[in-house]
């Protein structure tokens, strides 16, 4: 498998899986370190070479891993950077890295392992759906199975050691990928994101670190690692998302009985301009791809399924884009052949309910 | 009636008291040399730059000194450097900079000590006694950093009851 393939394949975050109308995937990350040897940030370049092919040679003996390929990220250009990043299977951070780092790719690519991103190793299984405990047991899996064959920086007191002192502990960041477009149209979205940073979680967008909530697709995360068993952060975080769901269709059952033409409205409009318009940024995309993405919950819209929305706001991202196509675009060029895209996928599909 | 220290002359009616680094130094002056002396006569305000001034602004910047130069003897991170970018530079470093660390923890984190999986093979979370008995080395040395983490670490651990100790290997 070459990056190149990956545009190719349904991405395995995108199909469908539990509560899929609102909670679009989830994921769970393990921060790992080598004992006795430097963080990736101040390890010199040989060091984090001989690193990287140990790490890679241990993963070579987990069975879960058999059939995964080894990205040397030295070997990749710009675009299948760009690819991975928008696939969530690397960090921007990541993405950004040449030498003495590597990327192991499982053939589902429900498994990720970025080595030399700021940790030695950064586990990820990512799924579709509201799947906490099921990404957990997978990827406590691989970690198990990796730990048999390296030996991990471990404190007692402290737990797995990290090279960011946010992530000590059991170096456990779980995240869940929430659509809450009908919040946004009630206008309650603002104080719903306050409530969560009270509630000591991180809130991204839709592609990580710095990303904005387009679309009302917000990540949401623990961010205490130390002091907390796996299974307690896990489960406190379930408990917030289910209430976030729960106001989530609170909202949506309120916009179809209060206001079904103010929702209807907003959907033709996407579809409209999805339809129709000439040049789509990749920020509308997903604007509109959301408003979509709600109609389709809502019976509103007929010939497109909520996982062909999912694959178009992956596939319609700039790198994919370009992939496709198999060149570098300018920004105009890539804004006129996603509205192409869009507008041919998008060719039989209807709103569902004539006004009125 | 007690006389001012400094100048000898006026009645001493500012009483100063400060237990630093494990001596006591108490001071008895009077309101006029209290003010040429930096101290705001508000209640608790200024005090420890009065007596810092008074007593041993050499020693102390020495000391400041010597603190930011610790270095990780594992990987030579500079604890400037730590402070810098807030990543460390190997795993050892947690012991270099724990001083550091501690409140930074506390801070970030829902507990000060680790609950949950633990590699093949670790060892045993320290229990809580050969915490307590180094809490008492580290005040009998006077390492009121370490004995301040040590306590930390100690409430969290009983704090935690069941949940603490079920868990680890």
């Amino acid at each position: 498998m070459i990056v190149n393939d990956l545009v190719k394949h349904q991405n395995p975050w995108l199909s469908l899986g539990r509560e899929t109308g609102i909670v679009v995937s989830s994921r769970v990350r393990l921060a790992r370190n080598l004992k006795d040897r430097a963080f990736p940030g101040w390890a010199g370049e040989k060091e984090c070479d001989r690193l990287c092919k140990e790490v890679a040679d241990a993963c070579g003996k987990v069975g879960r891993l058999s059939g995964a390929v080894v990205l040397d990220m030295a070997g990749l250009d710009e675009l299948e950077r760009e690819l991975l990043k928008e696939r969530r299977l690397i960090s921007s951070e990541f993405a950004d890295r040449r030498g003495g780092s590597a990327l192991i790719l499982s053939a589902d690519e429900r498994i990720a392992i970025m080595v030399n991103e700021e940790d030695h190793l950064r586990l990820q299984a990512i799924a579709p759906g509201l799947c906490l405990e099921e990404t957990w047991r997978e990827i406590d899996a691989v970690d198990s199975e990796i730990d048999r064959h390296l030996n991990y920086a471990y404190s007692p007191t402290l737990g797995y050691l990290t090279a960011c002192p946010t992530n000590v502990g059991t170096g456990l960041r779980a995240s869940v990928m929430v659509h809450l477009a009908g919040l946004r149209l009630t206008g309650d979205f603002d104080r719903v994101m306050k409530g969560l940073t009270r509630l000591n979680l991180a809130v991204r967008g839709l592609f990580g670190e710095g990303s904005e909530a387009f679309g009302g697709m917000v990540q949401v995360s623990n961010q205490s690692t130390l002091g907390e068993s796996e299974q307690a952060i896990l489960a406190r975080l379930l408990g917030i998302v289910q209430d976030l769901i729960v106001h989530e269709r609170n909202a949506r059952a309120r916009l179809m009985e209060k206001s079904r033409i103010v929702a209807l409205d907003q959907v033709s409009r996407a579809l409209a301009i999805l339809k129709h318009a000439m040049l789509i940024s990749s920020m509308e995309a997903v604007e509109l791809l959301s408003i979509l993405r709600l109609g389709a919950d809502l019976k509103l819209v007929d010939g497109i399924s909520e996982a062909g929305i999912n694959e178009l706001l992956l596939v319609t991202q700039p790198g994919h884009l370009q992939m496709r196509l198999g060149r570098k675009l300018d920004s105009k060029e890539r804004d006129r052949m996603r509205a192409e895209f869009v507008a041919g996928r998008l060719r039989h599909v209807e709103i569902a309910e004539q006004r009125g | 009636m007690q006389q001012c220290q400094i100048c000898g002359k006026k009645q001493a009616n500012v009483h100063l008291k400060q237990v630093l680094d494990g001596e006591t130094l108490e001071l008895f002056l009077c309101e006029d040399c209290a003010e040429k002396g930096g101290l705001r006569v508000d209640p608790g305000l200024g005090m420890a730059e009065f007596v810092l001034g008074l007593t041993s602004a050499k020693d102390n910047k020495e000391k400041r000194r010597r603190e930011e130069d610790i270095s990780c003897p594992s990987c030579h991170m500079r604890r400037a450097d730590f402070k810098k970018t807030s990543r460390l530079g190997c795993p050892g470093c947690y012991d270099a900079f724990a001083a550091d660390l501690a409140p930074m923890l506390a801070e970030m984190h829902r507990g000060v000590v680790h609950v949950g999986k633990s590699p093949r093979g670790a060892p045993c979370r320290e229990d809580i006694g050969a915490l307590r008995k180094a809490l008492a080395a580290a005040v009998a040395a006077q390492n009121f950093e370490e004995a301040a983490r040590l306590r930390d670490l100690i409430r969290a651990a009983t704090a935690g009851g069941a949940e603490a100790g079920a868990v680890s290997k």
